[in-house]
């Protein structure tokens, strides 16, 4: 069974048709709906990927979640033992944003040692056209900062930020205390410190570039 | 030592071919693999083993004759409870074979290995035992022996051996820790299993010699350790007498049962029902699942799951003609869930839940496919009016089977009322009247054509005939025109046998033609090819007289 061993679950809420599963697609298979032929892959709901962080592996187990309010009540089924929460939000639905707010309510009334990480998604739609956009970026980094959450905004077309949101969870998985532990067994590879110490810094590297790219185009 | 005394004298080979190995493979033998060399060893002591089991095997089966041969023997009440046990049992095979003709086996395998268990369990359980029943070790189901040699088979990446004994004896005597509480309430035996997979694994982590193990290899070890234990203590912690498991089993099955008027259309599967690939992988997907309840470690029953999940993938990929999402694929697994009704269902989940190695639930792609079972499960026992987008007085009327929702619109062609076998039944009665049609009208058509043809055929030969009539055959000019048209009109003279050899009406009609021109030409004319018309008109003369 390939991806048995995960470290750090990942679930991902979100209104349905909010681009949960387009960003999905496109983290895993660097792909955005109908540009590549589908036969490769049967579905997009799990998704297990390693990523290096201080020079360890952690493998993020990606969950995608039912967002029809139909199934509301068994979202708890869901996100329990998750280490994080992606929780998307359609830019151009302020509805999407308000749902948001429910399912980080309800993460931490339920499950405290899950970080939330707030997820903007159909940034390429803004851009476009800057009308469309319904949810103020810096009425959701208030909120964030209430919350002790991050926010993200991306797009699954052009990829912008993808990569840099999930590098970004399992930086805040790796080096939390907490997980110390778990991250350490799982990680097989032999660590040498040196080489430890520069993957450090490109990682860096990368995420402030990410940061810097994500602050100018809000 | 006279083999080594004489290699040494007569030099290297002579020692060499004494030390091949003894099945000729061409390694080296040794001594310690009584003169094998390493693979033919193992070969050979795995088919020893293997006797074993098989021997085993035939003597649980004996035991089992024995006993069943007692208890028909004797009508008492352990005889009569026993064939009730059975007649409940034959029933549940009954169910399982109809959904699965092909799972037969592995359930009647299931089902025997229980009865198998019952054999050795009852004496020590309720006293009453036939002593001669009992042997000295308790006597392992197939099942059980195959899964004791797998772990040791596992062990062997243990490099030092008395690690690896260690690890057997732990389990081992965790077993028969477990076997001796099951008085205890079923969460503190979980809590007990999951307490020694902990200690398992920091032991594997902890310990000097475990130190060259990889974490792929720990986590293999610690499979087999969970595989192992749950498959000898399957009888005892799946679907416990302590727990009412059983009762809410009975309650999810007609809860699930009563449901069965639910439409993959209400639950917005968007399942293209009527797609015969998509039939085949629903039910192959049902297969699946209703296989869960046929294995006895959890890994085994999750990986059921996972298959039984990517046929569901893989179905609406072929009904969406595109890779499915979370948002899909839950109201997909819950019908086919519901279609399934698998047996046990509320028991498998609780086991699963309780006895599974925790890291694996909550994080890998199993965990994830078992999360969406759970939400499936929750999501039918408390299915209401609302979640169907039903009025609730419609809703009430079809539990209570006072009305059969209506087949949605966009299958007009089946009424609602119908099963699956109907439909497809109805379908195909459908193609064959098309068929029928289609094949009506060609014989129709052909028809036609023939009597157009033989109208052809009736009008060529009137006008032969008519053309015959208005100028009848003379035979006058014969003479003279063939022996002047053969030197001069070679062409005229193909031109007129080439028709001959497609069919006689034309030749005729060509050769009357042929004679009219002649007429004419005669006419007009004493030229040679007045000739030609006479080869021809032999030939006419024949075609009109047959």
């Amino acid at each position: 069974m390939a991806g048995s061993r995960v470290d750090c679950k990942v679930v991902l809420l979100g209104k349905a048709y909010g681009g949960k599963t387009s960003l999905v697609e496109r983290y895993l298979h660097d792909r955005f709906n109908a540009e590549m032929p589908y036969q490769n892959t049967i579905g997009a709901a799990f998704g297990a990927k390693r990523v290096e962080v201080d020079g360890k592996i952690v493998t993020l187990g990606i969950w995608d979640t039912a967002g029809s309010e139909r199934y509301e009540a068994m979202s708890k089924i869901y996100y329990r033992g998750a280490k994080a929460a992606v929780v998307c939000y359609d830019l151009t639905d302020d509805g999407s944003f308000e749902r948001a707010k429910f399912w980080v309510k309800e993460l931490n009334d339920n499950e405290e040692a899950c970080r939330v990480y707030l997820c903007g998604t159909k940034l390429d739609l803004v851009q476009e056209n800057r009308k469309a956009r319904r949810v103020d970026y810096h009425m959701t980094t208030d909120y964030a900062d209430e919350i002790h959450a991050e926010v993200i905004e991306t797009s699954s077309k052009t990829g912008f930020n993808v990569c840099e949101l999930f590098e970004k969870v399992a930086e805040g998985f790796a080096r939390d205390p907490a997980n110390k532990q778990t991250v350490q067994i799982c990680s097989s590879v032999p660590q040498y410190p040196s080489t430890s110490l520069s993957k450090d810094a490109e990682n860096f590297q990368v995420t402030e570039q990410g940061r810097s790219r994500g602050g100018c185009c809000s | 030592m006279s083999a080594m005394k004489r290699g040494t004298r007569k030099g290297l080979h002579v020692d060499q071919s004494e030390l091949l190995c003894k099945n000729g493979c061409g390694y080296y033998g040794n001594p310690s693999w009584q003169g094998y060399c390493s693979k033919c060893y193992r070969d050979i002591v795995q088919k020893s083993r293997q006797r074993q089991i098989e021997s085993d095997h035939e003597y649980a089966k004996r035991l089992q004759q024995q006993y069943a041969a007692e208890n028909r023997g004797s009508p008492g009440a352990s005889g009569g409870s026993g064939s009730g046990r059975e007649l409940s049992f034959s029933k549940f095979e009954e169910k399982k074979t109809h959904h699965t003709g092909s799972k037969t086996r592995t359930v009647k395998k299931l089902f025997k290995s229980k009865s198998s268990s019952t054999v050795k369990g009852s004496p020590s359980q309720d006293g009453k035992l036939t002593p001669q029943a009992s042997p000295k070790e308790p006597v392992l189901s197939p099942e059980s022996q195959k899964t004791v040699n797998e772990f040791i088979e596992g062990l062997r990446i243990v490099r030092s051996r008395a690690f690896a004994q260690e690890l057997y004896k732990s389990a081992q005597h965790f077993i028969h820790r477990m076997q001796n509480s099951a008085y205890l309430p079923i969460e503190e035996q979980s809590e007990m299993v999951h307490d020694f997979y902990n200690s398992m694994s920091e032991r594997l982590q902890k310990h000097p010699t475990a130190g060259g193990l990889t974490g792929e290899q720990q986590a293999q070890l610690l499979d087999g350790v969970e595989k192992h234990i749950t498959t000898r203590l399957h009888q005892l912690l799946f679907c416990p007498s302590i727990t009412d498991d059983e009762q809410r089993d009975l309650k999810l099955q007609d809860r699930i049962r009563s449901l069965s008027w639910v439409t993959p259309q209400m639950l917005d599967t968007g399942i293209k029902e009527d797609d015969t690939q998509v039939q085949g992988l629903t039910d192959q997907a049902i297969a699946a699942i209703i296989e869960v309840g046929s294995q006895r470690s959890p890994q085994e029953k999750l990986s059921c799951l996972v298959r039984c999940c990517q046929h569901i993938f893989e179905l609406l990929r072929v009904s969406h003609d595109a890779p499915a999402s979370a948002d899909e694929f839950l109201p997909a697994l819950i019908y086919i869930t519901l279609r399934a009704n698998p047996p046990l269902l509320h028991s498998n989940v609780q086991y699963i839940t309780r006895f599974a190695n925790p890291s694996r639930l909550m994080a890998g792609e199993a965990g994830y496919y078992f999360t969406n079972l759970c939400c499936a499960v929750a999501f039918l026992e408390s299915l209401d009016a609302q979640a169907l987008s039903l009025s609730q007085e419609e809703f009430d009327r079809y539990m209570s089977g006072e009305a059969v929702p209506p087949k949605p619109q966009q299958n007009d062609q089946a009424d609602g009322y119908t099963c699956e076998g109907l439909i497809l039944m109805q379908e195909n009665i459908k193609g064959l009247k098309e068929l029928n049609a289609k094949h009506d009208k060609l014989m129709d058509d052909a028809k036609q054509l023939q009597d157009e043809m033989k109208g052809f055929r009736d009008g060529v030969i009137k006008q032969i005939q008519d053309v015959l009539k208005r100028t009848p055959l003379d035979i006058k000019p014969r003479q003279p025109l063939q022996l002047a048209g053969t030197p001069d009109s070679p062409i005229q003279q193909d031109l007129l046998l080439s028709p001959s050899t497609v069919g006689y009406p034309l030749a005729a009609a060509a050769g009357v033609q042929a004679v009219t021109l002649d007429t004419e030409n005669e006419d007009n004319l004493n030229l040679p090819p007045p000739l030609l018309p006479q080869v021809v008109s032999s030939q006419a003369a024949e075609g009109s007289a047959s």
